[in-house]
């Protein structure tokens, strides 16, 4: 199998340029900046500067409604690129069937809409009236 | 570019769903859980491209696209269920679902 | 190519569609559960009295995904009745509670999961049969978990069902994950999606076979895949596990039936000891574990799984006996019909207080509480156990008749056995159901539903001519 060697020797050269890279970015800061050590030289944090607080912040579940929205929006992309994809070969018939799609999102977006989930920070109504409730 | 032997990817693809099933089986803490369902249909969406790619045809792409979107849809539903879940116990832990048995 | 014929054929599917988002636009708009309800049954009826109309005379394909024939007439038309009638279970459960849980989405979520199975009835590729079935799944996990949108309290309702809903998701998708593992392994084999017969000598049909059918068997809920179905029976809001158990598992049965009548019949031969164990586990196994159940969820949830197991003994028949298509459709209306008026019937008897009552205790004597609905009960027990007069007898005796003509003798057996056992617990219930009243309580609304399942069960167990020249034949 004389292609596969070909592509292995290539990939083993890659490894090896990628390793003398990351050897040749090492030692240079090693050897070219200054040595000093503080409180917080070996924490992990950015090494060399205090950190505050906790890592583990509590987000807003706001902020969990938006994730949501972007992983679905995200999504709707995705049939759009395959329809950009085949644009010429499905012509005009392509072009009502994306049309109905992003007609039936826009109608899910007006409902998200109504509901609140788009309202971001103190006024979010729906889990406003979940807190006063509680 | 060299051929792959179809067989490879099969097992690498039932390996990454066995690897998703064991997580959902064993894993305590409904985070992981999900993820582990994301991996098992992430591996079978990987048979179906290669499928597409063995056959030269594109039904093996389109089914990735819907098996992304389910994967979506689902991780949407689950996601919020899980929010009630820790708003009402304060846990992760998949074991505090036990109320009801017989 | 999509023309006007096409268009036309895809009408049902295109008007559960439009009720799905206008009811949403409603639900946004206008927060009045009343109105929710009247869009979702006018868009639903206005389907089923176009259905017959946009109907092609000779089966048609509607681009290479669904095929649009009185197969899938039959089982639109059904699909249909059965979410008409879990919409009405649903209105009623709102009604009689005042929490303030806003109940509008749920209705979205009721005319996605029939769009599902509308597609599930006329799929024949398995791109059609994953989206189909998808979009059941992921619409009932929110419905199974719906209870929880409401305000955070201390409600046992609202613990339970978030419990349903997390694990019904969780195993769900496990299973779809088998399933599509499976597609993908014949997909891989053969370079096509559609429903057709593989090609012959190759090393994945049996691995990819025997992947989807345990995928379909945790769908189903077939001994042993059975465990989550008691639970999420038990914790989902009645409507729901209504609509869990007739139209999740109708529409799975009727693509199923679709699939093997298609392609994979000769495939299916090496599999046959496999769905004949799965069939007779089913039968016994979910008649024996109801012997012990105290709870009446429960017990319909494993009473549903036996049922489950009589209609696998049609997939096993269908490429011997001429009738099985019949049979099967046939059963899954008999079986849809009155699983439908025995949780309409629990939603009327045990949640008729503040707290639910589901023992078994809560129907004692409620034949001199409420004569009319003891005689139901007692009505939609003998149909479970296929009595005569019933439409469950009518539906057995296809399935028997299925299983002589291709000669599963021993599945019959287990059969006999099985239905006789579940008479066992059927009685016990209409034992309870007769005692002396021991403590009065009230009855909650919506018997007028309950009146007409059990009338149309009667009805067709007496006369079943009217449906059975609707019945898909090969």
């Amino acid at each position: 199998m004389h292609a596969t060697e070909e592509t292995l020797w290539s990939l083993a050269l890659y490894g090896l340029a990628v390793l003398s890279l990351v050897a040749l970015m090492l030692g240079l800061s090693y050897a070219l900046g200054q040595q000093r050590r503080s409180r917080a030289t070996d924490e992990p944090f950015e090494s060399g500067i205090v950190s505050v607080g906790s890592g583990r912040l509590r987000l807003s579940v706001a902020y969990f409604v938006v994730a949501i929205l972007f992983v679905i929006f995200d999504l709707e992309v995705v049939f759009l690129y395959a329809w950009a994809a085949a644009f010429d070969a499905v012509g005009l018939a392509g072009f009502v069937e994306a049309l109905i799609f992003i007609l039936v999102l826009l109608a899910a977006l007006a409902y998200l809409w109504r509901e609140g989930a788009l309202d971001w920070g103190p006024r979010q109504r729906s889990l406003e009236r979940t807190e006063r409730e509680r | 570019m060299t051929e792959l032997p179809v067989e490879h990817g099969l097992l690498f693809a039932a390996a990454l769903f066995c690897i998703g099933l064991v997580g959902v089986l064993i894993r305590r803490n409904l985070i992981f859980i999900l993820m582990s369902l994301e991996l098992m249909l992430n591996a079978t969406a990987f048979v179906f491209v290669l499928g597409g790619a063995l056959h030269g045809n594109a039904d093996g792409q389109v089914m990735f696209l819907m098996i992304l979107t389910l994967a979506a849809a689902e991780i949407a539903v689950a996601l919020a269920l899980v929010v009630h879940l820790y708003r009402r116990y304060r846990s992760l832990d998949a074991d505090r679902l036990e109320a009801m048995k017989g | 190519m999509i023309g006007a014929a096409e268009l036309r054929a895809l009408l049902p599917l295109m008007l559960v569609a439009l009720t799905a988002i206008g009811t949403l636009l409603l639900a946004g708009f206008r927060r009045d559960a009343r109105l929710a309800a009247l869009g979702y049954q006018g868009g639903l009826l206005l389907t089923l009295l176009t259905l017959p109309w946009a109907l092609p005379e000779q089966p048609l394909e509607v681009t290479p995904l669904l095929r649009i024939d009185g197969f899938f007439g039959y089982f639109a038309a059904l699909f249909v009745l059965v979410a008409m009638a879990v919409g009405l279970m649903m209105q009623r459960q709102v009604r009689s509670k005042t929490s303030g849980e806003r109940v509008e989405e749920s209705y979205v979520l009721l005319a996605i999961c029939l769009l599902g199975a509308l597609v599930l009835a006329g799929a024949q590729h398995f791109a059609a049969l994953f989206v189909g079935l998808e979009l059941i799944s992921v619409a009932s996990f929110a419905l199974v978990a719906y209870p929880c949108g409401g305000r955070p309290s201390t409600d046992i309702r609202q613990r339970n069902s978030l419990e349903a809903g997390l694990k019904y998701l969780v195993l769900s998708s496990v299973a779809s994950g088998f399933l599509l593992f499976g597609i993908g392994c014949l997909y891989l084999d053969s370079g096509s999606l559609a429903f057709a017969p593989l090609p012959p000598s190759t090393s994945l049909a049996l691995p990819g076979l025997a992947l989807l059918l345990v995928g379909v068997a945790f769908k189903l809920a077939l001994v042993p895949f059975h465990f989550w179905s008691p639970d999420i029976y038990q914790g989902a809001p009645t409507p729901v596990a209504a609509l869990v158990a007739t139209l999740s598992k109708g529409a799975l049965f009727a693509v199923m039936l679709r699939y093997l009548w298609f392609g994979a019949l000769q495939e299916l031969e090496t599999l046959v000891p496999a769905v004949a164990l799965l069939a007779s586990l089913s039968m016994l196994g979910g008649n024996l574990l109801a012997l012990r159940q105290r709870d009446i969820k429960r017990l319909l949830a494993y009473s549903s799984i036996a049922h489950l197991g009589y209609l696998l003994l049609v997939l096993l028949a269908i490429g011997h006996a001429g009738v099985a298509i019949e049979a099967g459709a046939f059963y899954v209306l008999a079986y849809s019909l009155t699983t439908l008026g025995a949780f309409a019937l629990i939603g009327c008897v045990c949640e008729a207080g503040d707290e639910p009552d589901y023992r078994l205790e809560a129907f004692a004597g409620l034949i001199w509480r409420a004569p009319l609905l003891g005689a139901s009960l007692m009505l939609i027990l003998l149909s479970l156990a296929g009595i005569p007069l019933t439409v469950g007898f009518i539906g057995k005796f296809y399935i028997v008749a299925a299983g002589v003509d291709a000669g599963l003798w021993w599945l019959l057996a287990v059969l006999v056995a099985g239905s006789a056992i579940g008479l066992y617990y059927y009685l016990r219930i209409i034992l309870i159901m007769l005692a002396p009243q021991s403590e009065p309580s009230g009855i909650g609304g919506g018997r007028w539903l309950v009146y007409g399942l059990t009338l149309l069960l009667v009805l067709l167990g007496v006369y079943p001519l009217p449906v059975l020249q609707w019945l898909p034949v090969l």
